[in-house]
């Protein structure tokens, strides 16, 4: 009697894990489905390498007595008049948009008429927003919005087009890409020699009391402050401070970098010191009993040694500062820019999402790719940690 | 005979703990001194405070004289003092570098660049140690991939490299096997030419066969110091004949 009551005890209690297990992979699973799903189609070399603002060409254009022969592409509508073949597409970023797919050889629309000189439009390029005046007098207009069918007909059945967008590239994240990868290298620059000094003077130097036990306490402290408040103090205190280097109080990558140093330390303080610490005291005592100065120890021995756990904290490092949007809000700014600069403010990858999501109107499936790639760079960190201590432990194994 | 320690009224104490108590005791240039006595009595810690070892150690405290060669050790540069006594510890620890590495480590802290020198330095200390034949053709390869006993005479050879006066060595061969012991014993007796050695041992037979000298320790205390033949056929004190016989300990 007693056992079987035990049964249904630990049946309920397996019944449960079970069912949490299963709820928390599902959902898990689900996100990572959702962005993988919305954000794959949209991901392209294209996307990684473009730029995000679009330039944009107004151009005008009049139709010759020639008619061009058209290639007969599948998905491809000609316009016989201007010799250009349009098709459906999408832009980098995922929006529809009416693309060149053709050229005919002398197609007016190699020498386009634009303010001050002339464009010649390219395959790839997008068109859009056309006004043009037919045979019979009559205005023609056409958008992006029509499609290429409609596009095309229009094109024919203007004589001349008197405004008409040429849009090139644009919906790229390159410029962001380049502003993660800038931060990153600043960020280390920083704070690896600060949180690894900092380690060593803590483990190795710091006589044990109550100041080593504070600072260790404070240390555990800040790495629990939530970032957005290391956000504002940036904001407060390295903007002006950056400013006093470049002369103007704004957004700024440097500023972005100082932030985030001071975000990292404390993790790069904890991870380093454990790996400092986990080095055998043996090869210490050895090398001092050498006739080696401390200084010495420690550059030879002990942080050759602790390299696989600094490794780690540089991985974890990159990861945090890949992840980071709230903090950096407040000093890197949220306007996406091209070509970032060390004193200007531009956005991460993260922050990109940010921005177009709060465009007018919100692009979730750029978003959702860029989100794909911060995944991957992220899920590549923890793999490399991993192999990193497998082979490590292998090696002292074989000790 | 020239004594190059002389240890006077040595009290150490770790916190609370009285670890030796007023210590004296003279070793002797170019000899073999073994101290011998039960695990927790005192002989390693004395060996450690020869080089300063026990400096690392927060909660240590020193009191009384320990001078080599006529000078206070306090008065000396830890650094210089370690390169004139080496240290030889009881688990072979050879740092996960190169054989050559390994050798080369102390004179390469001491300033030493030149290859041809390095060289002969890492060639004749390994042939010292006997360890020159077996590992000639695979000097550039892990120290860690030697045996226990080759990675003990390895870490004997890092010693002889710095020139050392004096070797400490404590308890070489608690973690090698009879046959590796042996290697090991036969080297320090050659040693003994050029170099003092100072041996802690919980073997009393090790002490015996190798030593010229025997320092009895039992509770932080040196009960008997004497040439190692009188401490074995004929001790003075009760309590050095009943651990030699194997009463206790």
């Amino acid at each position: 009697m007693k056992y079987k009551k035990r049964k249904i005890a630990d049946f309920f209690a397996n019944f449960t894990t079970y069912i949490s297990a299963f709820f928390s992979i599902l959902l898990l699973g689900g996100i990572i489905i959702y962005i993988l799903s919305n954000g794959a189609s949209n991901l392209s070399w294209n996307f990684i390498t473009s730029d995000y603002k679009e330039t944009l060409n107004v151009v005008d254009v009049k139709a010759t007595s020639r008619v061009y022969d058209d290639p007969e592409i599948e998905g491809t509508y000609f316009s016989e008049k201007y010799g250009v073949g349009l098709k459906d597409a999408k832009t980098v970023d995922g929006n529809p948009c009416v693309q060149i797919s053709y050229l005919s050889v002398n197609s007016p629309f190699l020498t386009l008429n634009c303010k001050g000189g002339f464009y010649d439009a390219k395959i790839g390029e997008n068109l859009d927003v056309l006004m043009g005046i037919s045979e019979e007098n009559t205005d023609v207009f056409a958008s992006s919005k029509d499609g290429a069918q409609k596009f095309a007909l229009a094109l024919d059945n203007s004589v001349e087009v008197f405004y008409l967008h040429v849009i090139h590239g644009g919906g790229g994240i390159r410029g962001s890409l380049l502003t993660t990868l800038y931060l990153i290298c600043l960020t280390l620059l920083f704070s690896l020699p600060l949180g690894v000094g900092a380690a060593i003077y803590l483990t190795l130097y710091a006589k044990e009391g109550k100041f080593k036990t504070i600072i260790m306490n404070m240390i555990d402290a800040t790495s629990g402050v939530p970032s957005i408040i290391f956000g504002l103090v940036g904001m407060i205190v390295f903007i002006p401070f950056v400013g006093t280097i470049s002369g103007r109080n704004v957004f700024s990558i440097f500023a972005g970098a100082l932030t985030m140093t001071i975000i990292l330390l404390p993790i790069i303080v904890k991870t380093a010191s454990e790996a400092i610490k986990v080095v055998p005291s043996e090869y210490l005592s050895a090398s001092l009993a050498l006739g080696a100065s401390k200084t010495q120890t420690i550059f030879k021995v002990v942080l050759p040694n602790a390299l696989p756990g600094l490794i780690t904290a540089v991985l974890l490092s990159i990861g945090r500062i890949i992840g980071e949007s709230a903090a950096l809000m407040f000093v890197l700014g949220t306007s996406i820019e091209d070509y970032p600069k060390l004193f200007n403010g531009s956005t991460t990858l993260s922050l990109h999402i940010w921005s177009l999501t709060q465009a007018e109107v919100p692009n979730f499936k750029a978003a959702c790719a860029i989100s794909i790639i911060i995944l991957f760079v992220v899920f590549l960190m923890s793999i490399s940690v991993k192999i990193i201590w497998y082979f490590y432990t292998k090696k002292r194994g074989a000790a | 005979m020239e004594a190059i320690f002389k240890i006077e009224n040595l009290n150490l104490f770790y916190g609370e703990t009285h670890a030796l108590k007023n210590v004296n005791l003279d070793i002797y240039k170019n000899k073999v001194t073994a101290f011998i006595g039960p695990s927790g009595c005192g002989k390693s810690t004395l060996l450690r405070c020869l080089n300063r070892m026990n400096d690392l150690i927060p909660s240590c405290k020193i009191e009384g004289n320990i001078t080599f060669e006529g000078k206070d050790i306090n008065t000396l540069n830890t650094v210089d003092l370690r390169t004139r006594v080496g240290m030889v510890f009881q688990k072979p620890n050879p740092f996960p570098m190169s054989i050559y590495d390994n050798v080369a480590y102390g004179p390469r802290c001491a300033g030493i660049k030149k290859k041809e020198k390095l060289n002969k330095i890492v060639t004749d200390s390994l042939k010292k140690a006997g360890l020159y034949e077996e590992v000639k053709t695979r000097l550039k390869d892990s120290a860690l991939g030697l045996s226990g006993g080759q990675q003990q005479r390895l870490c004997i050879a890092r010693c002889i490299a710095m020139e050392p006066e004096v070797i400490l060595a404590d308890e070489p061969t608690s973690a090698l096997d009879p046959i590796a012991t042996q290697t090991i014993e036969k080297l320090l007796q050659e040693l003994k030419k050029d170099y003092t050695i100072i041996i802690v041992t919980h073997n009393m037979q090790q002490a015996a066969r190798i030593s010229d000298y025997t320092a009895f320790f039992l509770l932080g205390e040196v009960i008997e110091v004497n040439k190692t033949t009188s401490i074995f056929g004929n001790p003075q004190d009760k309590r050095t004949e009943d651990y030699i016989t194997g009463r206790f300990g």
